[in-house]
């Protein structure tokens, strides 16, 4: 009980730190937002014009608007800057400033993370609500189930993804330049999660690759809910799927953290 | 659990090797280094053994590169130790228990501990909920620290906009207001102006008599050993040269004096050569090395002799003793 009160002061003041920070480069915050805004923006533009105000296999005009927008809200919700922020700690040697410590790392970065999530959260919720009354397209079905769903996908992508890069972020403690490693999962990611295209028009092969990589289910899965196109026993499949992946990450983590720290050589001093 | 509950520190044959990847400077290098890569192992920490007393400060010297620093992160548990065994008040460092981590601390003064881009008062309240520090005890602590190393006007600007001696100040009190009872200084008065050297020397002095702490403390300035440490541990290449009382060390490696004369009259080199070892000259003034023993009839030789108008005696600085430490254990 008074680990948790601790832990819960810990976050407190954890995420009022990392507030103050983000309102300290609020110049950057607002351009790394907008900046997130603008892939699914044009990638949207290229299917409206192919799509040439008619349908693609099972999406027309509306789907695509709300299958970008979904894009768009899930992968600001789950994204991670962790594997660049561990690497940069461990190759300059400031986590030993948090090694010393008696709280986890772990924290510190989690903490950050939920106060931009939270941030743009807010942020992408009220612009949502402001358009519903004004386009049809953003209307999704409200009824609680789906909206429990929507959620639990988007929770579990979240901490799947979060942990996928600060796993990667973690090889910083073998190799000094985790950063290619980082750029070639960004390339895979591109195009198995769904952020280039709905699953539904990619070819067969890529299909049959969803449950072997993380991707689909940290962006295009909780995205394919939202949208609709996928309802009743394959939705909760999915979350299983998720849980799966969710597991494995955490299990990556607590092996690469405990042999990472035996290789750590603490650099500068 | 903790053996007993004592804040002393043993240290028996301690190692640390790294392995240290080898590449040639060019394209040349980066291609071969590609096909195959190359590892030399460097041994920083070679086999040292030694005890600290609960409540001791003791200085640790020794040229850069010695080991001091792999050394202390050994200690504090930031490192694995490749041999070897080590106890601080009754933990395996590396093990990074809790308990371990809230009686001790590492202050390096060339990395930072405070978040760098908010006021440092911030880090204080982390570290208040970290180590959970009761409200009373941190405002009379952090009231402390604040008087004693004239932190007022620091608190509330933003760490990045600080010099590196008022950073090094905030980073002593976050590093120290969990009132540890174990506590490594890495170079703790690097950048700062006399003053307040000589500042943060007496508050670490009081700390230490206050709360009987153990004192582990690298320095490159020579005032803060001679104020701070009764006795020194001395490391080079990994290996303990001298480890034993200040005084000791000064008579051992430093069997003389220094006299310092100021002449009134010139006066021939070759007269001064009569009473030791001419050190320097340069009218008026003059330094002459006389051994240990001879010093008092010597001294009374020249002033019976010389045109003398002053005249001190002096022991060598410190860096001198130190480097001929070193001389004589590698020409051994």
């Amino acid at each position: 009980m008074r680990k948790l009160t601790t832990l819960w002061r810990v976050y407190i003041r954890w995420m009022k730190i990392h507030w103050a920070i983000l309102l300290e480069y609020r110049g950057d915050t607002f351009f790394y937002m907008l900046g997130g805004f603008i892939s699914p923006i044009v990638t949207l533009a290229v299917w409206m014009t192919v799509s040439g105000g008619g349908s693609i296999g099972s999406y027309d005009q509306r789907d695509f608007i709300l299958y970008f927008l979904s894009i768009m809200f899930v992968s600001r919700l789950t994204a991670s800057w962790d594997a660049w922020e561990v690497e940069v700690h461990i190759r300059e040697g400031t986590l030993s400033g948090y090694l010393l410590r008696p709280s986890s790392y772990l924290h510190y970065r989690i903490a950050e993370n939920l106060v931009y999530k939270l941030f743009y959260g807010v942020v992408m919720v009220v612009a949502w609500i402001i358009a519903w009354p004004l386009t049809d397209v953003v209307r999704i079905s409200l009824e609680p189930v789906h909206v429990l769903s929507i959620l639990l996908a988007i929770l579990l992508a979240c901490a799947t993804r979060y942990l996928l890069y600060y796993n990667l972020g973690l090889l910083g403690f073998w190799t000094t330049r985790t950063s290619a490693i980082v750029g070639f999962v960004e390339a895979l990611s591109m195009f198995l999660s769904g952020r280039i295209a709905p699953y539904a028009l990619l070819p067969d092969w890529v299909r049959e690759s969803q449950s072997f990589t993380p991707f689909y289910w940290n962006l295009g899965f909780p995205v394919d809910i939202m949208t609709g196109k996928l309802t009743g026993a394959a939705v909760w499949q999915g979350l299983g799927v998720q849980a799966i992946w969710l597991v494995l990450f955490i299990a990556a983590y607590s092996v690469l953290w405990k042999q990472g720290l035996r290789k750590h050589s603490a650099v500068g001093g | 659990m903790p053996k007993s509950h004592n804040n002393g520190i043993t240290v028996k044959e301690l190692t640390k090797n790294f392995k240290v990847h080898e590449r040639e400077a060019g394209l040349r290098g980066a291609l071969h280094s590609l096909m195959k890569r190359s590892f030399r192992t460097v041994t920083a920490v070679d086999s040292i053994s030694f005890g600290i007393e609960p409540g001791e400060i003791v200085g640790f010297l020794g040229p850069n590169g010695a080991g001091k620093t792999t050394t202390m992160k050994m200690l504090s548990g930031l490192l694995h130790p490749s041999g070897g065994t080590i106890d601080v008040g009754g933990y395996v460092p590396f093990q990074q228990k809790e308990a371990f981590k809230k009686r001790i601390t590492l202050v390096m003064g060339q990395k930072s501990q405070l978040i760098w881009d908010i006021p440092a008062a911030e880090t204080f309240l982390i570290n208040q909920a970290i180590y959970e520090i009761p409200d009373a005890q941190y405002r009379e602590t952090v009231g402390e620290l604040t008087d004693l190393l004239d932190l007022e006007p620091l608190l509330k600007k933003p760490v990045r906009t600080l010099s590196l001696g008022e950073r090094m100040k905030c980073e002593l009190a976050a590093s120290l207001l969990h009132r540890p009872e174990i506590i490594f200084l890495d170079e703790p008065t690097i950048g700062l102006d006399v003053n307040m050297q000589e500042t943060v020397r007496r508050f670490i002095k009081a700390y230490n008599e206050r709360f009987n702490a153990t004192i582990l403390l690298t320095s490159h300035y020579m005032a803060d050993v001679t104020a701070l440490c009764k006795r020194v541990i001395i490391i080079n290449h990994g290996r303990i040269l001298f480890d034993g009382d200040l005084n000791q060390l000064v008579s051992t490696h430093a069997p003389f004096k220094v006299a310092k004369l100021v002449f009134s009259k010139q006066v021939e080199e070759v007269d001064l050569d009569r009473y030791g070892t001419l050190l320097h000259y340069e009218y008026p003034q003059a330094s002459i090395q006389i051994p240990r023993e001879e010093v008092s009839q010597q001294a009374s030789r020249m002033l019976a002799d010389l045109p003398v108008q002053d005249f001190t005696i002096e022991d060598p600085p410190m860096e001198d003793v130190i480097g001929m430490a070193f001389a004589a254990k590698e020409g051994a």
